[in-house]
């Protein structure tokens, strides 16, 4: 009994695994007939054994405008070929870049620009000192004037007005013109006798750094004007010093101005001067012509 | 009536270059004239006196008062160089356009505000002082730019 329940078990055991491999070789065989749609890549195609190919290079022919090709002016209005900025790129690029058509328009407007500035530096031309570079008011400005101007600005870092760009220019003739068109304005707006008072006015202003005044001097003129009020009025109120500081140091620098300037004076008066006037008066007399 | 007229017309004539070129008297060589001296005596009498009737104190005396202005302004014109000179005239100028102008304090407030801006930017450690206490120096200060800006819009300026 116990050998043949043993005997049906083995034989139980064998048939299910030949079932079961049975399974499993239908599955791969299945597999490998159908499409693959697990969204795995597919790598069939892969030689295990083969030498990784060599990827063959595309040639990119870039073909860009001929180098007689016009791509600007320069200031003078000469005309800029491209084969000149090929060159300058090729330079400025240590050969990486030889032709202009590579870049974008940005750049080659860059490039240009670059262009211009080394054609308007090489054949700069100086104007003559003496060459008149604008005009304020019809007033000439001559280029050793604004090259001074220039100077003075820019610290002697620029020296040459002509080797500024236009706008360059009107904003130091701007500049240059705004004393000029203020003493313009002053000669049309202030009278000679105005102007007379002025310089008047400005000397003695200087004067007052050059003369000085002592608080002794102050102090001798203060018991000078005090004694002669006292001596008017005895009960006159006298101010006390302090209040009087400044009209004591004026009263005392215009002495001293009038020392200066009145010292060896020559005044010749001509008393008869109104000989003539008389005369006419009588020859005309003024109430007749009214 | 046209012969009379003539006459009196070359009578003004005369008489006017006569006043103007006669000489009261002379300052270190310059000429203090018939005129000046009747302007002056016309304040200070007013109007009572002329030179022809002053007496000859009068005149010394007249002459005397007006020789340092003469010889202040000679002097002036002789030890002002033409910097200094073209300085004094400016500011006068500067300051009678200037009163004509009137600035606003919301004008003086916007530019106290760019002033304190532009201080910030620059990350000045000077400490700017208060509205208040800038607000005058700022308005002359746009005053100044108004009167200068009014003049260079009428100037006319050509580059060659």
């Amino acid at each position: 009994m116990k050998k043949t329940l043993m005997t049906l078990g083995v034989a139980l055991s064998l048939s299910a695994t030949a079932a079961y491999s049975d399974s499993l070789s239908n599955s791969l065989n299945g597999m490998l007939g159908h499409k693959d749609a697990s969204g795995m890549v597919n790598l069939d195609s892969i030689n295990l054994n083969g030498k990784p190919k060599r990827r063959q290079t595309v040639k990119h022919v870039f073909k860009g405008r001929s180098g007689k090709a016009v791509i600007g002016h320069y200031n003078d209005g000469k005309v800029v070929r491209k084969r000149e900025a090929d060159k300058y790129i090729r330079k400025v690029t240590k050969g990486k870049i030889k032709d202009l058509d590579m870049l974008p328009k940005k750049q080659r407007l860059l490039v240009l620009n670059d262009l211009q500035k080394i054609y308007a530096m090489k054949h700069f031309k100086h104007r003559s000192p003496t060459a008149v570079v604008a005009t304020i008011n019809d007033k000439e400005i001559l280029k050793k004037e604004a090259d001074l101007f220039l100077k003075k600005v820019t610290d002697g870092k620029v020296k040459d007005f002509d080797r500024l760009d236009k706008t360059q220019q009107m904003a130091l003739v701007e500049d240059l013109a705004r004393p000029i068109v203020i003493l313009d304005a002053i000669e049309n707006d202030i009278f000679p006798e105005e102007k007379e008072n002025i310089f008047k006015q400005a000397w003695l202003e200087k004067q007052r750094g050059v003369i000085n005044v002592t608080a002794d001097e102050m102090l001798k003129l203060y018991e000078k004007k005090k004694a002669q009020s006292l001596a008017v009025n005895p009960q006159a109120q006298i101010p006390p010093y302090i209040s009087l500081g400044n009209r004591l140091k004026n009263e005392i620098f215009e002495q001293k101005v009038m020392f200066n300037i009145m010292k060896d004076v020559n005044i010749t008066i001509d008393y008869d001067s109104n000989e003539l006037l008389e005369k006419l008066d009588k020859i005309l007399p003024i109430k007749e012509i009214k | 009536m046209k012969k009379l007229l003539v006459i009196i017309g070359l009578g003004l004539f005369v008489s006017t270059v006569s006043v103007s070129a006669k000489t009261a008297a002379t300052v270190n060589g310059m000429k203090i004239t018939v005129v000046e001296a009747n302007k002056a005596l016309k304040v200070l009498t007013k109007g009572k006196m002329t030179w022809s009737k002053l007496p000859k104190d009068g005149k010394a005396q007249l002459i005397q008062m007006l020789a340092p202005a003469k010889l202040v302004l000679a002097t002036a014109k002789k030890q002002l160089s033409k910097k200094e000179k073209q300085s004094a005239l400016t500011g006068f100028w500067m300051q009678k356009k200037m009163s004509k102008i009137k600035v606003s304090d919301k004008e003086a407030k916007s530019a106290y505000k760019k002033m304190k801006q532009a201080a910030k930017k620059v990350k000045s450690k000077k400490k700017l002082p208060t509205f208040k206490q800038a607000k005058n120096s700022i308005k002359m200060q746009i005053a100044q730019e108004k009167v200068v800006s009014k003049l260079m819009k009428k100037a006319k300026i050509k580059i060659k």
